[in-house]
């Protein structure tokens, strides 16, 4: 009996109910692909941030401050240096996973054979990592730097390479006349030697005037066993709030409370702060730009598209509340007829609310996986990779649809509930 | 069982010179006895259905009370009123009624419907009784038929047999012969009479002359106020 007064109208105002599914489906997709790319889009941003490069630079604590003093570049303080031994330690502490790629640096110089002088640097490059910890990692210059452009040859593999390996910047090779494949004679202050040209890139900097090397040939040429420079980091951080600013002001300004929240979320601040933990007399800080923007990027998209999935489940709402209304009048007559003929509020209410929630759920399903199409789009669109959808989405979509059906029923049930049969039943 | 209009009256708010209260039924104080087939007629808009369905249950009077028997159908809940119009008052609406989704014989069985199942054992009794009206109203033929296929005067006969399913002590009927010819009227006031002679209380609210002929009482309404003829 009730199936049938179900099955009765879904047959007869399928058109309605097909409306109805279509509102509700609606608002579901575009709530699905605005959810799934809010929760998604964090990795996104520092996915594009990593292809940008580190975020953390790591100097010794003097230096820093002098840098500060005289706005030198760090040769000038070379007197102090980090100790390479430690480099390990930054994958131990609380974050480590977050770490995804660092490299040590040894800034020095050398004379060429026409006697001028050009900075040499020692990094790694594809350095493979044994963690205590049993992680296994390829860090280096290959993936910080991954926007230089290889004019010739290729990168340096310390697996696979001889330690005299080099790069050199394109204005350095335009300079000697030199290319992949050819040796360069360097003189250190403690080592001079041949050097196997490996590739020659273009970063469209200073780097370009520079020679790459491994880091213990750079060590080796001016006697800096042991000695880095710098550590360049890259992490995935948490986009900054006020806790993070003021943290990053004063730690030991929090309260207990404030400064557990703080050290175990992975803000660009706090991770500096592990890493001077484990890095002694070092000072980690954020590259401010790309920290910055990140989460500005983050908040205003996440504000956008949290007001675009309010906006498309009101309208939705609103939408159902119309079509619902309608398909209510339109059978008031036979609403009214029943209940004369017996039938209380609630057994006349439950069809029709039956009627509604099976559209819904048809509208919810179709409009879920629709929207999953529409966040792949604004995935390859706006990030140029797709949007992986959570679990979680599942659920706070559902609750959001059947939250917005009820809505949107309530005029609908409100007008059954006060239907008077005689009003409806009058005349022909 | 008697039903009785005590004092009661209805106004409807709707905009007239001076006052915004228009009164359909004027004080008005019957009583329905078993066993009798009392006839109302009136001009149009006298007010006749407006008393039919205060009787029914269905609209709860402005001031005074609708007694079934002894109980004040208006204090009833919801659920008590409407299980107790399913089986005690078989109710003959004005104009077309049916339910669209279902054919003849169901909408006749849906009194019934909406509170047994088909699976029930009492449903081949009540499926036996539905057809014997159906005979007795000459559209047993059409029992499989949708309603969207049924002349006007097919369907009134419909709702007549649908309101005597449950064989209520009381009938209320709003011109149950509005659409049909005089061999049908005929046929539904000899159900109808049948049914008074029978100890049940019938109340016809009727245009028809030809249905006065049925009445053993009739009432008179004008302006919302009723008097015996
Ligand atoms: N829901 C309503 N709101 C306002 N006025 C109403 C309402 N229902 C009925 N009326 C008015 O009450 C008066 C009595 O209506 P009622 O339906 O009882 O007349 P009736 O005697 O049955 O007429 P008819 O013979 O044409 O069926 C009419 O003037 C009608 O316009
Ligand atoms: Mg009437």
């Amino acid at each position: 009996m009730f199936l049938r007064m179900v099955r009765g109208t879904l047959f007869r105002q399928w058109k309605k109910m097909l409306m109805i599914a279509f509102t509700i489906a609606l608002g579901a997709s575009l709530c699905t692909a605005m959810l799934s790319v809010v929760l998604d889009v964090k990795d996104k941003v520092n996915q594009e941030l990593k292809a940008y490069g580190a975020n953390i630079t790591v100097v010794p604590k003097q230096a820093s401050i002098l840098n500060d003093l005289y706005e030198v570049e760090g040769q000038s303080a070379g007197t102090v240096y980090l100790k390479e031994d430690e480099l390990g330690n930054i994958k131990t502490i609380f974050w480590a996973f977050n770490i995804v790629d660092f490299a040590p640096f040894v800034n020095t110089e050398a004379i060429l054979d026409d006697g001028s002088s050009v900075a040499v640097t020692g990094s790694w490059f594809h350095h493979h990592l044994s963690l205590p910890t049993g992680e296994e990692l390829d860090a280096g210059m290959n993936s910080l730097r991954s926007w230089w452009d290889i004019t010739a040859g290729e990168w340096i593999d310390e697996a696979s390479m001889e330690e005299t390996a080099v790069m050199i910047g394109d204005a350095l090779a335009e300079r000697t006349g030199l290319s992949a494949g050819d040796t360069i004679h360097l003189k250190g202050t403690e080592k001079e030697g041949n050097y196997w040209i490996a590739g020659v890139f273009n970063a469209g900097g200073d780097e370009d005037q520079q020679i790459f090397m491994q880091l213990n040939e750079a060590q080796a040429l001016s006697g800096l066993d042991g000695c880095v420079n710098s550590i360049e980091v890259s992490a995935l951080t948490t986009p900054d709030n006020e806790l993070a600013v003021k943290a990053a002001r004063d730690p030991s300004s929090l309260t207990i409370a404030q400064y557990e929240t703080w050290y175990c979320t992975a803000y660009v601040s706090s991770i500096c702060y592990q890493i001077q933990e484990v890095i002694t007399d070092s000072v980690a800080s954020a590259v401010r730009q790309v920290a910055d923007s990140e989460g500005a990027i983050l908040d205003k998209t996440q504000l956008l598209m949290i007001l675009i999935t309010i906006l498309a489940l009101v309208g939705s709402a609103l939408g159902i509340c119309n079509l619902v209304t309608a398909s209510v009048m339109e059978r008031s007559r036979e609403l009214g007829l029943v209940k004369a003929l017996g039938a209380y509020n609630r057994s006349v209410m439950s069809p029709v609310l039956t009627e509604i929630l099976i559209t819904a759920v048809v509208g919810g399903v179709a409009g879920f996986f629709a929207g999953i199409g529409f966040a792949q789009i604004i995935g390859h669109s706006v990030f140029n990779s797709s949007i992986a959808i959570r679990p979680m989405l599942i659920p706070i979509v559902t609750i959001l649809v059947l939250l917005v059906t009820f809505a949107g029923c309530i005029p609908a049930f409100r007008t059954i509930l006060k239907l008077e049969p005689t009003v409806v039943l009058h005349g022909g | 069982m008697k039903l009785t209009a005590l004092q009661a009256t209805r106004n409807y708010i709707r905009k007239r010179e001076g006052s915004n209260l228009f009164c359909a039924v004027e004080e008005t104080s019957v009583t329905l006895e078993p066993g009798t087939l009392t006839v109302l007629s009136g001009p149009s808009g006298s007010g006749k259905s407006t008393l039919l369905n205060m009787f029914a249950g269905l609209l709860p009077p402005s001031s005074g009370q609708i007694l079934l028997d002894d109980t004040d159908l208006y204090h009833l809940e919801d659920r008590e009123l409407s299980r107790l119009r399913n089986l005690h008052i078989g109710i003959i609406p004005q104009g077309q009624t049916a339910l669209a989704a279902f054919n003849v014989q169901d909408n006749i069985l849906m009194p019934w419907l909406l509170y047994g199942s088909r699976k029930n054992e009492a449903f081949s009794e009540k499926r036996k009784r539905a057809e014997e009206l159906m005979e007795a109203a000459g559209i047993l033929e059409l029992r499989r038929e949708m309603p969207s296929g049924l002349s006007g005067g097919e369907i009134r006969r419909m709702a007549v047999c649908r309101a005597m399913l449950q064989k209520p002590e009381i009938i209320l009927a709003d011109e149950p012969t509005g659409d049909l010819d005089e061999e049908n009227t005929a046929v539904v006031m000899d159900l109808l009479k049948e049914h008074a002679a029978s100890g049940g209380t019938v109340f016809v609210v009727t245009h028809d002359i030809q249905v006065r002929t049925y009445a053993d009482r009739m009432l008179s309404m004008r302006k919302g106020v009723v008097t015996e003829e």
